[in-house]
């Protein structure tokens, strides 16, 4: 079950009031790492949302992300429409794209629901790649960021793109936990645990996932908004099954179903990233081995880690 | 109430269901007998919807239900407590219940309110609570509790949905003498408009509670009748009841 | 578009070509998916380790022979150490943590392929009594790929009468099928995953080196071959060699005549096509277990 618990606001409060002052105090490059870490973490809290709290993993979220980016890219750079209603229009596609994919898996499980997701991801991808009009291999280049000048803002100075995407990771967060906390989440997290006796109970499970899946990638098209505005680009390799697998990584390595951890997973992955970056090109060996230890340590993430030692020293002083 | 009508149920060539026919009215408290491999369970998966029968027909308040799926089922009244519990494992006994109380009141779309936790919600969870003895146990995880707990709170899960047909799969499987009481006075103060099938071995408890009897072998009903016809019938006696009086 | 029987003929050969060496690879994988229930993901990371090894037994040794038959060894190798290390702790895992700790391994084999071999595409030389053209059916086809659609059907044969008509080919019927049960009529299915898992192995290495003269040895390979494979498994059914068979020709067909008659499409009729399987008969055509 979700709870809003004081552990959570911390660590996310702490984790984003970091990356703040990391983005003021530094220079152009440290912004860059926090816009980079705040699409992540929006992806990889929309991802946390069906597969920690509703069991489904999947490994499309890269490639819904990568819809958001090209319905926004192709509206704003292609057909001229304000960045408004380009943003709804990403956003309902992207949330539509999640409602076919999780109607049509809703009953399909395990590894061939994961592999389901997989299709349907690279389907897209295919598609996209083939589409000459959005620039095919070469991508679509020409996107620019909102216009916010009416409340004083210039997103392309760096600095304030960087806190105004710290700020949508805020709001994203928020409406997660609120839907996790009300009725929809809480029979979400029914599902989760013991789908047929949801079903025996009455509730429509399919049209349930349907529902969850739509909403998770509802947000996972606000991270690809962001991402087309941050490069004012967008390329077909955004949708490529391994960037869902490395959605799928963040969350591990931050903690699945705590919905904070993500948030640290992605600063997490995007500095050790950038840290064995610096003196190895070959930062995929490190992740590689960091992620196989963490999971065979038993997965629970570094925030899910933390989490569960706190509920278990509670528990012990509750039954004192 | 319930109607089931020549009900079959083959897996290739095991024919484990044979012709069942059952006429339950309402509120009546039907005990279904019989030894093991009988195909007791499965006539509970074929009334609850979990197995979709050869032939045959169930008819629940006169409507034809033996298309319609489990969900469909639950919504129209029908309830179910299993024979291994089926609970929400890693919740606590209060969430359990408010999940079977919301999701039987219908509001799980709602993305603005928090119905498990509104004062209908709550209310319902405290009155099964009491029901099934577990009040003083509300906040303690499932995994916490004890097997006794854990089985009241399975039957608690289906009385939560306020159903009008009961189909309780051993309830006391496994659990202590003491509990068995418990449970005899649980299902003697269950609402009398509530129509209940109880699937039991403690013959005291069964033959205690019931109305009506069934007695199921090797598929097929072998007799149907009171508890004192029951006893009294040579074919139950020579399959399954064997020299026991109950207490004469 | 050129309709006469000379081009389809030749598109057929190189249909059969891809076929066979999707069949090596996911035969290993399906009946690995079947019997261990492992989703292995760096299956696809031992096919590009064999055509590394295989790249550089060819070259140090100067012997194409030798190197076919160094690169399943090599390969094999590593497996048993992942399989040792990693994989024999993992798999009761659940899909989702052995999704990622293959793909973890994917990341480490690839790196450590790129350290010790760079990131340029290694060729190796075909051996000379196959490197001519023959003339098959009135088309001129290169013997090479010939040879590589003969290793596959060789394979295939072997396999099949292994598993039909031996002792240990029963065993891994029986482990299929049932693993628990196989291990209480006294199977020891532990040994048996082992010695399959190997053989897997042994057989994406020989992939990778019979692929090398044709594609060169990329880091890319690893995952370039996964996401076909992993079709082929889920649509030809987990488990079965006729599953194999059957799911590789489809793919392997549906891609090349895909890529001349209808080249965006092609691909997403294979994704179509998985996830129709995954929806309506998610244990695939011909699966082991009914």
């Amino acid at each position: 079950m979700f709870y809003q618990t004081s552990l959570k606001t911390i660590t996310v409060t702490a984790v984003l009031a970091a990356l703040a002052v990391y983005a003021i105090a530094g220079g152009y490059f440290p912004r860059e790492i926090v816009v980079e870490i705040a699409i992540l973490a929006i992806l990889a809290i929309s991802l946390d949302v069906v597969a920690g709290y509703g069991g489904m993993v999947s490994l499309c979220h890269g490639a819904i992300a990568g819809i958001g980016a090209y319905t926004f890219a192709g509206l704003t750079a292609l057909a001229g429409f304000d960045g408004f209603t380009a943003t709804v229009a990403a956003l309902a596609i992207s949330a539509l794209f999640g409602l076919v994919v999780g109607g049509v898996t809703a009953n399909i499980s395990g590894i061939f629901f994961i592999m389901a997701t997989l299709a349907f991801g690279q389907m897209a991808y295919v598609v996209i790649f083939e589409w000459k009009a959005l620039g095919g291999d070469d991508g679509l280049s020409g996107v620019s960021r909102y216009d916010l000048s009416a409340i004083g803002l210039n997103l392309n100075d760096s600095l304030q793109f960087a806190l105004f995407c710290l700020a949508v990771v805020v709001i994203v967060y928020a409406v997660a936990a609120a839907v996790l906390r009300s009725s929809f989440g809480r029979t979400l997290t029914g599902i989760h645990v013991n789908e047929d006796r949801m079903r025996a109970l009455g509730l429509s499970v399919w049209k349930h996932k349907a529902a969850a899946f739509a909403f998770s990638s509802f947000l996972a098209g606000a991270a690809g908004i962001l991402a087309a505005q941050h490069t004012m680009f967008v390329s077909p390799e955004l949708l490529v099954w391994t960037v869902s697998g490395e959605v799928l990584i963040v969350v591990i390595l931050g903690g699945l179903g705590t919905l904070a951890g993500p948030i640290a997973g992605a600063a997490l992955l995007v500095f050790l990233k950038h840290e064995t970056g610096a003196w190895t090109e070959h930062w995929h060996l490190v992740i590689g081995l960091f992620l196989i230890a963490a999971v065979m340590a038993g997965g629970r993430g570094v925030y899910g880690q933390i989490e569960h030692s706190f509920q278990r020293r509670a528990l012990r002083t509750a039954n004192a | 109430m319930l109607e089931v009508r020549d009900l079959c149920k083959n897996f290739g060539g095991l024919r484990v269901s044979r012709h069942i026919g059952m006429k339950l009215e309402k509120g009546e408290r039907r005990v279904v007998l019989g030894p093991n491999g009988a195909g007791k369970t499965t006539l509970f998966n074929l009334l609850a919807g979990t197995l979709k029968p050869t032939s045959g027909e169930i008819l629940l308040d006169g409507a034809r239900i033996t298309g319609m799926n489990v969900e469909q089922r639950a919504r129209r009244g029908l309830s179910r407590s299993y024979q291994k519990n089926n609970l929400f494992e890693g919740l606590t006994v209060r969430e359990n219940l408010a999940l079977a109380a919301a999701t039987a009141q219908g509001k799980t779309f709602s993305c603005f309110t928090r119905t498990h936790e509104s004062a209908a919600v709550q209310e319902t969870v405290e009155e099964v609570a009491a029901m099934v003895g577990l009040s003083d146990r509300l906040d303690v995880g499932v995994a916490q509790a004890s097997y006794g707990n854990r089985r009241q709170l399975e039957v608690g899960l289906a009385l939560a949905t306020k159903p009008k047909l009961l189909l309780m799969d051993e309830p006391t499987s496994g659990v202590g003498p003491g509990m068995i009481d418990a449970f005899h006075k649980l299902i003697a103060t269950l609402p009398r408009e509530l129509t209940i099938v109880i699937i039991e071995h403690d013959l005291d408890l069964g033959f205690d509670v019931a109305d009506r009897i069934t007695v199921l072998n090797y598929g097929e009903v072998v007799f149907e009748g009171t508890p004192e016809e029951t006893k009294g019938s040579d074919v139950v006696r020579e399959i399954y009841l064997g020299d026991w009086q109950g207490d004469a | 578009m050129v309709a006469n029987a000379d081009f389809w003929l030749t598109q057929f050969l190189n249909g059969m070509q891809l076929s066979m060496l999707l069949f090596l690879l996911s035969i290993g994988l399906t009946i690995i998916f079947g019997l261990m229930h492992f989703v292995n993901l760096a299956h696809g990371a031992l096919y590009m380790v064999g055509a590394y090894a295989g790249v550089t037994a060819a070259a140090s040794l100067g012997n194409f022979w030798i190197a076919l038959l160094a690169a399943p060894l090599a390969v094999t190798l590593v497996g048993i150490f992942l399989y040792v290390a990693v994989i024999r702790r993992m798999r009761r895992a659940g899909p989702m943590n052995q999704v990622l700790v293959t793909f973890g391994l994917i990341f480490v084999i690839v790196d450590l392929v790129r350290i010790l071999w760079g990131d340029i595409a290694l060729g190796m030389e075909q051996p000379a009594v196959l490197s001519g053209p023959v003339e098959i059916f009135g088309v001129v086809y290169p013997a090479y790929r010939l040879f590589i659609i003969a290793v596959g059907l060789v394979v295939l044969v072997t396999l099949g009468l292994v598993l039909s008509r031996t002792q240990i080919g029963a065993m891994v019927r029986a482990g299929v099928e049932n693993d628990a049960m196989a291990s209480c009529l006294g199977i020891n299915v532990e040994r048996l995953f082992f010695a399959v898992f190997c053989v897997g192995c042994a057989l994406a290495g020989l992939a990778g080196a019979v692929a090398a003269p044709v594609f060169s040895a990329t880091p890319s390979m690893a995952t370039d071959i996964l996401i076909p494979t992993l079709i082929v498994v889920v649509i030809g059914g987990l488990g079965s060699l006729s599953g194999a068979i059957v799911g590789s020709l489809i793919i392997g067909f549906i891609q090349t005549f895909g890529a001349v008659v209808l080249p965006g499409f092609a691909s997403v009729l294979v994704y179509i096509l998985l996830a129709a399987v995954l929806i309506v008969k998610p244990s695939g055509l011909l699966p082991a277990r009914s």
